[in-house]
């Protein structure tokens, strides 16, 4: 049997690798870059510094497939979150630490009612939990064609099991607005910021947007009560001794330009290193590119072209990593070190920003989810931040000029100097990727990071499109895999693990 | 004890609010033998849907203009014609643009290809076959409008069964459509028509119908929905169906109005209700304004929920997770209305004639333009350029104006109920916000303002005031997926009973909500009767 072609060795690549090497596959990954991880492979910058990876958050990764992958055998240590803080212009913020009690203390004191409220938002959204959990866990049920719908019966019924209040309430915040929900628990507005901000990742979303409600919870629902030492990019590199480990080879620095196909079945990938012939492919890409770009158009039905074709793929997400002198100090708590710090007032803020970045423009107060890395990323005494912004535009007014991108640092070095003063004369390295440098770099189209815009009509059955629902492709022997198929949200390795499971069902 | 009110009340239901969907209420238990009481705030029945005369001569279809989704089972069982009801198709939908440009779409397929293929070639071949699709979807939701909200949470076999019909209804769609639905119930309106069209000039006025009362952006999630509502209408069969009634929206009012009197309902007009009264967690009856006290076995309101609930019976009787559903029941006005007496009809320069005047006229150039709208009302300003839906009844019923003259009726959005300055100061803005709207149609219509003899102005302010639609809403509430079926007006009371024994609601803001259908009135109805509540 010929082996198996994983199209990108990204998180999602490098799980479904192995666990197609564990089912006896033989298993080969094609991987365009020099090193494998995508979005997630930590790297180098401003010659001394390095990041851990375009993006930080290890909080999703599916705690059962670190389990079956054994990925703490192959280095991955599990740590509790970072102590964050969410600034803000002339108090002291919030801040999160080990001493919840603290927290509590500074939450009571903004809003009295908030610590209440926020427990009874947290008990409910632990109630909800398996049912996610239990949708993001199993394949989409294919609403189309004759298929039964007896896996969507079940899902209902699981449903129906958490009680009529509960299920209602979820049927109806699954539609609403994040900030409509949010603000019948809370009030301070900077904490219903803080907590908004990181969920509306990968969509075009503002908090008052519709849907976004659904988004929030289906994120939050999602995260898990550790990190993984050493970011994404400890997650990569304990994923890649796994799949080593299993069997998996590597191709790197060769690109997939084709998936040959004969009599409607897979025969080869065709690579800049070379041909490989395969009868079973697994695109760990975006499947738009994989479906518009590396197969033949003219052999795939009209309908599944028009639906790729339209998938929405803008990314609105920027990232700089800084490189300072020293570490940052916070006007909010100075003299306190912190692991993430929220920028950003209030979720009217973000809304605006959302509304800039749909109109093509900068926003003018942008939203900050800044990562103060661990210590070994700089050299002695200094320190390396990664700087994520939501609502940057890909197609930006007037163009991602080089003066546009020193534009964008400029303004987000303006607002850390708001709340860390000093920090723009501590700036020694930078280096700015815009939604058009992580297209370029990674191979991410249109620069979103999940392969997809993040949004009711493009998850579940619906991801990455209502005719192609899950992984499999009308070709023989082509599979979808990436974030951008089912369940898509965030960095949970989902997408992997179950587009490996349809190709070995399947083929 | 015996129920309450067998002795002392003489009225089986007392109706409060007379606008078309609470006197399709009382019309339908009156006809089965129920003594039925309807008390009217205002001189006249009608609400939303009303005719008058503010002009001599000239008829305004004062809020609601075009008929479409009037349930065809309730024209049977009120014989709606035989009480004088008449629709008029409208059968064109003309879009001018500041270039000069045009497109009128309409009954002729060959005639709207031409159009359409002026903007584009590809968007021109895939116009029809989208309309049959849409017209196909329609029909699977008319069966959601025609029922009472399935109710997920029951293990009932009514229920179950019903869930059971409507998956296996969704099964029978052809896939493409299963697919276009399910796009349709969660996509933005601009994504869900790109799919499939490319034209801006097309998308931009095909994407209003989707905002229409909500407070939403052509491009906000969950708005592609509504788009359904044009492909729902049933007139004489036609295909693209709205209609005017003939003498006005108010004419639809009157019709049903006549039709409830005829099967024995007294209708009572300027008789505003204060209080609706709860002893004993029931409700037994009404007080008005001027302190009268009716007694009922039943009281269903025919007016929005939160000023029924809220306001008429009080959080007092209520527990407290429905008032907090209703404090989040979403109600944002967003739109305003201005009606013109018109000494003369003023053409558009683009096409001069009135042949593409028999039907709407959408001022909606560009989808750039609807953002802009939008964003100026996120900001609490009503859009100084607005999308416009404008009407002009009089060239297709000569009993709205004199001869020769017109009245027109002009839809717009956004004017947000919550201006920067506070919803009380719309009076201050009214003549701003009405030379806003005359500007943006005069581009079009040099000659508009020569015409005017008169205009009447309802900012959303109005509405509340005037028809008592909280905050302006024109549905008593958003049409948005976490404000429909069983989630209307709140998650678990969607099947017109409230938390208050023997207190019902009929109307939009119940299911299938707002709209001039009566079905929420009909609905109710059937739902009291076989619940034995009278
Ligand atoms: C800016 C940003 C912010 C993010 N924020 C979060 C967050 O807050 N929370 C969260 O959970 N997730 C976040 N993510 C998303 C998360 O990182 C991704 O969802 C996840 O890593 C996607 O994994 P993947 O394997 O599906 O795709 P990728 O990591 O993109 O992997 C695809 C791989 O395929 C390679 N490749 C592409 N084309 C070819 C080709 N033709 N031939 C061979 N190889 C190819 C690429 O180089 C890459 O290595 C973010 C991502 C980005 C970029
Ligand atoms: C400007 C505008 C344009 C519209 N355009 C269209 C359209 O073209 N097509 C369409 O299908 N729909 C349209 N609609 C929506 C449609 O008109 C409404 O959804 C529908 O008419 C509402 O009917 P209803 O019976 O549910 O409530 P209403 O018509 O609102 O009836 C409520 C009644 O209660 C009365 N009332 C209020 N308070 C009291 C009180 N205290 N005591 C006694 N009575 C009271 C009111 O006076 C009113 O008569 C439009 C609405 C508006 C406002």
């Amino acid at each position: 049997m010929s082996a198996v072609v994983v199209i990108g060795g990204g998180v999602d690549g490098l799980v479904a690798a192995t666990r197609l090497a564990r089912a006896g596959r033989a298993v080969v990954v094609v991987e365009q870059r020099r090193e494998v991880g995508g979005v997630c492979a930590g790297g180098s910058f401003g010659g001394s510094f390095r990041h851990t990876g375009r993006w930080c958050d290890t909080v999703h990764f599916r705690p059962a497939l670190a389990k079956e992958l054994r990925l703490t055998e192959c280095g991955l240590r599990f740590v509790p979150p970072a102590d964050s803080l969410a600034v803000e212009a002339d108090g002291p913020g919030i801040a999160w630490t080990s001493d919840s009690y603290k927290t509590e203390r500074d939450l009571a004191r903004r809003a009295a009612g908030d610590v209440d409220g926020l427990a009874r938002l947290q008990a409910w959204v632990e109630r909800t939990r398996p049912v996610i959990e239990a949708l993001v866990d199993a394949p989409p049920t294919r609403l189309e064609g004759s298929a039964p719908l007896t896996p969507l019966v079940k899902q209902a019924l699981g449903m129906r099991r958490m009680g009529a209040r509960d299920m209602l309430e979820l049927l109806q915040v699954g539609p609403a607005a994040a900030e409509d929900l949010l603000a019948s628990y809370v009030q301070d507005p900077l904490l219903r910021a803080a907590m908004i901000a990181p969920s509306l990742l990968g969509t075009r979303m503002g908090p008052n947007a519709p849907h976004s409600a659904g988004i929030w919870l289906l994120y939050e629902a999602l995260t898990g009560a550790y990190e993984v030492d050493g970011g994404p990019a400890g997650l990569v590199s304990a994923l890649h001794v796994a799949a080593e480990r299993a069997g998996v080879r590597f191709r790197l620095g060769a690109a997939a330009r084709r998936v040959r196909v004969e009599a409607g079945a897979v025969v080869a990938v065709e690579t800049s290193e070379g041909d490989l012939d395969s009868r079973a492919v697994l695109s760990a890409i975006g499947p738009r590119r994989t479906l518009l770009d590396l197969v033949d158009p003219m052999l795939l039905p009209s309908r599944v072209v028009r639906e790729a074709r339209a998938l929405r793929v803008r990314g609105s997400w920027a990232v700089i990593h800084l490189g300072l002198s020293g570490p940052p100090q916070w006007r909010s708590r100075p003299g306190v070190a912190f692991g993430r710090v929220h920028v950003g007032a209030s979720p009217t803020e973000l809304d605006r920003a959302m509304d800039d970045a749909n109109a093509g423009r900068l926003p003018e107060k942008p939203f900050l989810d800044v990562r103060v890395l661990p210590a070994s990323c700089a050299p002695a005494g200094q320190a390396a931040l990664t700087v994520q912004l939501s609502c940057v535009p890909y197609h930006l007014e007037g163009g991602w000029t080089a003066e546009a991108r020193q534009r964008l640092l400029d303004r987000v070095l303006a607002t850390l100097a708001e709340h860390a003063p000093h920090l723009p004369g501590q700036v020694v390295a930078s280096e700015v990727l815009t939604p058009r440098d992580l297209e370029a770099e990674l191979g991410l189209e249109g620069g979103h990071p999940l392969h997809g815009e993040i949004a009711l009509d493009q998850l579940w059955a619906l991801r990455p499109t209502p005719a192609l629902a899950g992984y499999h492709t009308p070709i023989k022997g082509l599979f979808l895999g990436s974030s951008g198929t089912h369940p898509g949200v965030g960095r949970t390795g989902a997408s992997g693990a179950l587009a490996a499971k349809a190709l070995l069902a399947g083929a | 004890m015996s129920r309450l009110g067998t002795t002392s009340a003489p009225w089986d239901a007392v109706i409060v609010g007379g606008g078309h969907n609470g006197l399709v209420c009382a019309a339908l238990l009156a006809k089965a033998g129920k003594k039925v009481l309807v008390l009217e705030r205002r001189e006249r029945v009608g609400g939303a849907t009303l005719t008058e005369e503010h002009y001599p001569g000239f008829r305004y279809t004062v809020a609601s203009y075009v008929v479409s989704l009037l349930r065809p089972w309730l024209w049977r069982e009120l014989d709606l014609a035989r009480h004088g009801l008449q629709l008029i198709p409208l059968e064109t939908s003309f879009s001018p643009y500041p270039d000069g440009r045009s497109l009128c779409r309409g009954p002729d397929p060959i005639a709207t290809r031409e159009e359409i293929g002026a903007f584009s070639r590809r968007d021109a071949e895939i116009y029809p076959t989208f309309g049959k699709s849409m017209g196909r979807l329609a029909r699977f939701v008319k069966r959601f409008v025609d029922q009472t909200a399935p109710d997920p949470t029951s293990f009932r076999p009514r229920d179950l069964a019903q869930l059971v019909g409507h998956g296996r209804a969704f099964r029978e769609l052809p896939d493409d459509e299963e697919a276009l639905l399910t796009r349709l119930l969660t996509a933005s309106a601009t994504d869900f028509l790109r799919e499939t069209f490319e034209a801006d000039e097309l998308i931009a006025p095909m994407s209003c119908s989707g905002i229409i009362g909500t407070c939403l952006g052509v491009s906000s999630p969950g708005t592609a929905y509504v788009l359904l509502h044009h492909y729902m209408g049933e007139i004489d069969g036609a295909s693209r169906a709205w209609g005017l009634a003939r003498g006005g929206n108010g004419a639809v009012a009157d019709a049903i109005a006549s039709s409830a009197q005829a099967s024995g309902v007294t209708i009572r007009t300027s008789a505003a209700v204060d209080k609706i009264l709860v002893e004993r967690e029931r409700a037994v009856g009404v007080v008005l304004v001027d302190g009268e006290e009716i007694r009922a076995r039943t009281v269903v309101s025919g007016c929005e929920p939160r000023l029924t609930m809220l306001r008429m019976v009080g959080r007092d009787h209520l527990p407290s997770d429905y008032t907090a559903g209703l404090e989040r029941y979403k109600n944002r006005g967003s739109s305003g209305k201005v009606n013109l007496s018109l000494d003369f009809l003023p053409e558009f320069t683009c096409r001069p004639g009135d042949g593409h005047l028999r039907g709407d006229i959408a001022i909606a150039p560009s989808t750039a333009y609807l953002e802009q709208a939008f964003a100026e009302a996120k900001a609490g300003r009503w859009s100084r350029r607005p999308y416009l839906n404008v009407v002009i009844p009089s060239l297709l019923d000569r009993t709205m104006a004199p001869p020769g003259k017109h009245v027109m009726s002009i839809f717009v959005q956004y004017a947000p109920y919550h201006l920067a300055d506070g919803p009380s100061s719309w009076p201050q803005h009214r003549d701003a916000f009405r030379d806003d709207v005359l500007d943006t149609l005069q581009e079009y219509c040099p000659r508009l303002r020569d015409a005017i003899l008169h205009a009447q102005v309802l900012s959303p302010w109005d509405l509340e005031q005037e028809l008592g639609l909280t905050e302006g809403n024109i549905f008593h509430g958003e049409l948005t997926l976490d404000q429909i079926l069983f989630q209307r007006p709140v998650a678990g009371w969607a099947r017109y009973k409230t938390p208050v024994r023997d207190l019902w609601m009929c109307a939009s803001g119940t299911h299938p909500g707002g709209g001039v259908m009566g079905a929420p009135g009909g609905l109710c109805a059937r739902e009291m009767l076989a619940a034995g509540a009278l």
